[in-house]
């Protein structure tokens, strides 16, 4: 394997990632994915244990970490205790957490019965992963999160799993 | 409405929403399905992924002919960079940039046939690579999958593309050599990347 190329481009993803830190992928920029995205506002949400559906509009006005998890996906599993504490600390600040499953009902209820969170969960059935992708997943891939300000506009969006410094600029770019 | 046109004007509509919002093929039909006024469309009238992308390939000609050449020329040969830098792990391109299809709004899709799970993540941490790990449905009954994404910049395109590896296994790779019904191949490794390199620049 030609060591040279993997050192360049390793600079250079590093590079990158400094100078994008906040604007992370490109499809952040698209205002036609932003506009997408804000759709969720008039969605609504199974939820698990048979209780009122979740309705979306109902949370509008605070800052919001979207998040597209799974309980078949890893690395989502890993994230949800710290999101969770997320909730706990900025909670009182006016800060929501949402989590969307893009599972089945009784594995979302088998787990969260093990392993509850603090925060809303809605049930975004397997095609869950196409409406992530209607809101910028260009990867398809598991978790992906979505951050909007008080008005509902995106402001953030992650690909993978949440690291606490992602959720430090999130705090800062909510304002 | 009979029923071979409405699967005609949800192919035309479909293949609009792909090529200009970067939507994937089954979001985009069901979406243009909705939009012709169709709140039930019955699976039998959707346009199969192979008349979508007919009809995606028409539109580039018509609408797209004297940006989406070079893009997909940049998304290529980023996609062969990666594919060099990961030779050790059989990768493959797939998705929109393998297929020709793509403009500056896909992404580039890279499976790994490994035979360990976890060395082409060791090999980008060992590089000091910057990259995220996800998880998505796998080809072996849905299994899960890791895919580890990824940026890269593109002076051509004058933007970051995202480059997402899926870590598959050496096992799967017969069955994914496999032409879909419509005798097109989903993806190909770099030599056959290479090929259509060429030829499209000849």
């Amino acid at each position: 394997m030609n060591r040279r190329a993997w050192i360049l481009g390793g600079a250079a993803a590093a590079a990158g990632a400094a100078g994008a830190g906040v604007a992370w992928w490109r499809m952040s920029g698209s205002a036609a994915a932003d506009e997408r995205a804000a759709q969720i506002w008039a969605m609504q949400f199974e939820t698990v244990g048979g209780g009122p559906p979740l309705a979306l509009a109902a949370l509008r006005g605070k800052p919001t970490l979207l998040n597209f998890w799974a309980t078949w996906c890893a690395p989502c599993i890993s994230e949800l205790p710290l999101i969770d504490r997320f909730q706990r600390e900025h909670g009182a600040a006016g800060w929501q957490v949402v989590g969307l499953a893009v599972d089945r009902a009784e594995p979302v209820a088998e787990f969260l019965a093990k392993r509850p969170v603090g925060f809303a969960i809605g049930l975004a059935g397997l095609e869950g992963v196409e409406l992530s992708e209607r809101m910028g997943n260009s990867g398809g891939a598991l978790p992906f999160s979505v951050v909007f300000d008080r008005k509902g506009k995106v402001i953030q969006r992650k690909l993978g799993m949440i690291k606490p410094e992602d959720l430090q600029r999130w705090l800062a770019a909510a304002g | 409405m009979s029923s071979a046109n409405l699967t005609d004007e949800i192919a035309a509509a479909a293949a609009r929403l792909v090529v200009e919002e970067g939507m994937e093929y089954g979001p985009a039909k069901r979406r243009a399905a909705r939009a012709l006024g169709r709140a039930s469309v019955r699976p039998a009238e959707l346009p199969g992924n192979d008349r979508l992308e007919d009809e995606v390939r028409e539109y580039l000609r018509l609408f797209c002919a004297d940006t989406q050449p070079g893009e997909l020329a940049a998304l290529r040969s980023i996609a062969a960079l990666w594919m060099e830098r990961l030779a050790d792990f059989r990768p493959h391109l797939t998705g929109a940039v393998w297929r020709g299809t793509a403009t500056r709004l896909n992404d580039i899709h890279i499976d790994l046939y490994c035979d360990d799970s976890k060395a082409a993540e060791l090999a980008l941490i060992d590089r000091r690579v910057d990259y995220e790990v996800g998880s998505r449905p796998g080809p072996r009954r849905g299994e899960p999958v890791n895919v580890l994404s990824l940026t890269q910049r593109s002076d051509e395109l004058g933007a970051s593309v995202g480059l997402h590896l899926s870590v598959l296994d050496h096992d799967d790779l017969r069955g994914a050599l496999k032409p879909d019904a419509g005798g097109r191949s989903q993806r190909g490794d770099l030599n056959a990347l290479r090929r259509l390199i060429a030829s499209e620049a000849g």
